[in-house]
């Protein structure tokens, strides 16, 4: 990959990284921290394939890393700091992140991956370092949780 | 997925689309840079290495060879001590022989964790 190439994949995957980041962490300046140390990775790591949705895939999975590893050093609580008053608009945008906010890490990973960026089981698998069958569980009943709290069912 | 994901998808779609980050143009470059720089770090770290491998297996080869001249030089002493002298100290040959053999690499040992331990003054 030569430096024009990588800054035109870094302006197409930027902002999907920084909130798929974003939206699992709940802290914009950590996601922006964590997407630029993903990319610097993804440049070290020397990842050869030419087709940019399986590079982008590959980056998703940097930065899970990332958080993960930020999580086992920090020992962060689970659930989302509040919303930035700078960031507060739509309702409908307000609850889904308060939604995920009251979901588990993975769940929220999961979602996320599989509703925004469309991810297949098997996708979703490879970029969480976890098995597809798995994540067909999983993602079953993170669905049904954030559909719960989406209808304002708190429990 | 299925059909019933569809607002869901519709719902985290609007989530995504109406998230706004700061736009910083020279990030991209940044990040090249500082990945190349460190990639070029890392060559330079192995190419030195290399260098100097030749030297390191020499030093290695030489050390080996030191080492079992010494160790023929001991046995050959210990052979020409007569057996009454070995004897006095309760030794046979082939024990003193032994002894001799090991007692150059303890030596060596001994020598080298004393230059790697640092005194507590």
């Amino acid at each position: 990959m030569d430096e024009p190439e990588f800054e035109a994949f870094y302006r197409a995957t930027a902002d999907r990284l920084r909130t798929y980041l974003y939206r699992v962490c709940g802290d914009r300046r950590l996601a922006e921290d964590l997407a630029q140390e993903g990319y610097y990775r993804f440049l070290r790591s020397g990842f050869s394939s030419t087709e940019d949705e399986e590079r982008a895939r590959y980056l998703f999975r940097i930065g899970s890393n990332l958080l993960k590893d930020h999580w086992a050093g920090a020992k962060k609580i689970a659930s989302l700091p509040s919303l930035e008053p700078e960031t507060a608009s739509p309702a409908d945008r307000l609850d889904l992140h308060n939604a995920l906010g009251a979901l588990k890490r993975p769940e929220r990973q999961m979602l996320w991956l599989a509703y925004a960026e469309g991810y297949s089981h098997s996708q979703i698998a490879g970029v969480l370092g976890v098995k597809p069958a798995s994540v067909r569980v999983l993602l079953f009943r993170a669905k049904a949780r954030l559909v719960r709290l989406l209808q304002g069912d708190q429990t | 997925m299925n059909e019933d994901d569809d607002p869901l998808t519709a719902l985290f779609a609007e989530s995504r689309r109406q998230e706004i980050w700061p736009q910083t143009p020279d990030a991209p470059a940044q990040i090249w840079r500082r990945a190349r720089t460190a990639d070029l770090l890392d060559e330079e770290i192995r190419r030195r290495r290399d260098r100097h491998l030749p030297l390191a297996f020499g030093r290695r080869v030489a050390g080996i060879a030191a080492l079992l001249a010494g160790e023929a030089l001991l046995l050959e002493a210990v052979a020409a001590l007569p057996d009454p002298a070995l004897g006095a100290v309760g030794l046979t040959s082939t024990t003193a022989a032994l002894l001799a053999l090991v007692a150059l690499p303890a030596v060596i040992l001994a020598g080298s964790m004393r230059r790697e331990v640092v005194p507590y003054t």
